[in-house]
């Protein structure tokens, strides 16, 4: 017999998934984030203790990144729970985790079981409820796919720093981070003090995940046509929302309104951590 | 290839559904050549298994840059086959050499079952050096005991029974660090 048995079929995926589970499922609006949370996780369980302790992000390994994304999304955890089990602003929450210096493995189980619990609690939840959590208030759903974002970046962090290729998230993952990006632009320009209340943005995203938006950047920009456009990668644009460019160096195609322009980009990586 | 880079970027996602597709592309072609190498269908399973768990648990090993998916998991499963095929030719060595009676095929289990440490390396470093030369032409290099016999320019029944002996002394340590551990 020279084809595998169907039994043997059953065994390997059985044996396959004893030792990695799967992506926790989740309704449409956390499914980004439970497949992000995947990524890192596989990412996690390869790494030696070199390089979980070697710089990932500035002076940040590993430990510290993921102890950070711990703090992050027990804030959101919290919010949703509408409990207060600590700190309420993610820098004071992150020095927090980041402090205890858990072993390597338990800041990984840690951080994984709470993001299990994350999705698991999303079955019968509103995503449209607004909520507001470490200072921005947003909708569920919204605050899911920041939270992706996010586990996204810092994962990419450490597979560099590690030299492991880790690829992008899948399109239909990268989309809602692409869109939650453009939608923050009006915001993000008037908090930086360069608001732009009468313009209108178009902004081209090419690559997996990306698409075209029309932006009114305030309440006073009328009509369709767009006074000043971008165009780049989605993911140079993901990138540079994640603080991992520079508006100045980032390769984007501008035209129409340069002020305009060169504001969008410096407002860009505005909601970027650490 | 397109495809390939997004089954990757599946399987990094946890998505178990990329692994049964890969599982269904794929492991005709991995058991297949698994059987060829090895001629055992108990290995190719095991190899098979081997193959696709290793898949699931590092998709970032797998960079579609350099080649299908296919050829990778070929290339996975040909080592596989070919690092058993040694074990097992290993294994025949030593049973044609110290004969297949029940304590010997004992002992030489013990002994492969322990190689993956540096446990086995330690003890034939311990043997005194007319029987660690038998063991290792026979072990270590994988002749037979008739090729060891000539290499050593002795007759093959003094170098049958240093390989026996050698044998037994080893599995004496691995049994006493057994116990002690």
């Amino acid at each position: 017999m020279t084809e595998p048995s169907l039994e043997l079929r059953a065994r390997t995926l059985r044996a396959a998934l004893s030792r990695r589970a799967p992506a926790r499922r989740a309704p449409g609006f956390a499914r980004p984030y439970a497949a992000v949370v995947a990524m890192l996780d596989v990412l996690l369980a390869d790494l030696d203790e070199p390089e979980w302790t070697s710089a990932a992000a500035g002076e940040w390994d590993a430990r510290d990144l993921v102890a950070h994304l711990y703090a992050s999304d027990g804030l959101l955890a919290d919010a949703i729970a509408g409990t207060t089990s600590s700190a309420q602003d993610v820098p004071a929450r992150t020095a927090e985790a980041v402090g205890r210096r858990l072993p390597l493995r338990e800041t990984r189980l840690e951080w994984r079981r709470q993001a299990n619990a994350l999705c698991d609690a999303m079955g019968e939840i509103d995503a449209d409820r607004r909520l507001e959590v470490g200072g921005f208030r947003l909708c569920i759903g919204d605050h899911f796919t920041a939270r992706a974002f996010e586990t996204w970046v810092h994962t990419d962090d450490i597979g560099r720093a590690t030299d492991r290729d880790v690829p992008p998230p899948l399109a239909e993952h990268v989309h809602p981070m692409a869109d939650l990006g453009a939608r923050g632009l009006p915001v993000a320009l008037a908090l930086i003090g360069r608001d732009h209340p009468d313009r209108v943005l178009r902004l081209i995203l090419d690559g997996p995940g990306g698409g075209q938006w029309t932006v009114p950047l305030g309440t006073a920009a009328t009509g369709d046509a767009p006074d000043a456009q971008v165009r780049m990668d989605v993911a140079e644009f993901c990138f540079l929302a994640g603080g991992r460019r520079d508006p100045e160096t980032v390769r984007a195609e501008t035209s129409g309104d340069p002020a305009v322009a060169r504001d969008v980009l410096v407002a860009a990586s505005f909601f970027s951590g650490p | 290839m397109d495809g390939d880079i997004r089954l990757r970027q599946r399987l990094a996602a946890g998505d178990d559904g990329a692994l049964q597709h890969a599982y269904d592309r794929c492991s005709s072609m991995v058991y297949g050549l698994a059987l060829r190498v090895t001629r055992s269908r108990e290995a190719a399973e095991e190899i098979t298994q081997d193959v696709f768990v290793y898949l699931w648990e590092h998709p970032y090993n797998f960079d579609p840059g350099r080649g299908s998916l296919r050829t990778w998991l070929a290339l996975l499963a040909h080592r596989r086959s070919v690092d058993w095929v040694r074990k097992e030719e290993r294994q025949r060595n030593l049973l044609d050499a110290v004969g297949e009676s029940e304590p010997s095929t004992l002992i030489i289990d013990m002994i492969i079952a322990a190689e993956t440490g540096a446990r086995v390396r330690d003890a034939v470093a311990e043997l005194p050096q007319r029987l660690r030369e038998a063991v290792e032409l026979a072990y270590y290099q994988g002749r037979t005991y008739r090729q060891a016999a000539a290499e050593l320019g002795l007759p093959e029944g003094t170098v049958k029974s240093r390989i026996r002996s050698g044998l037994r002394r080893i599995a004496d340590t691995l049994a006493e660090e057994g116990s002690a551990s």
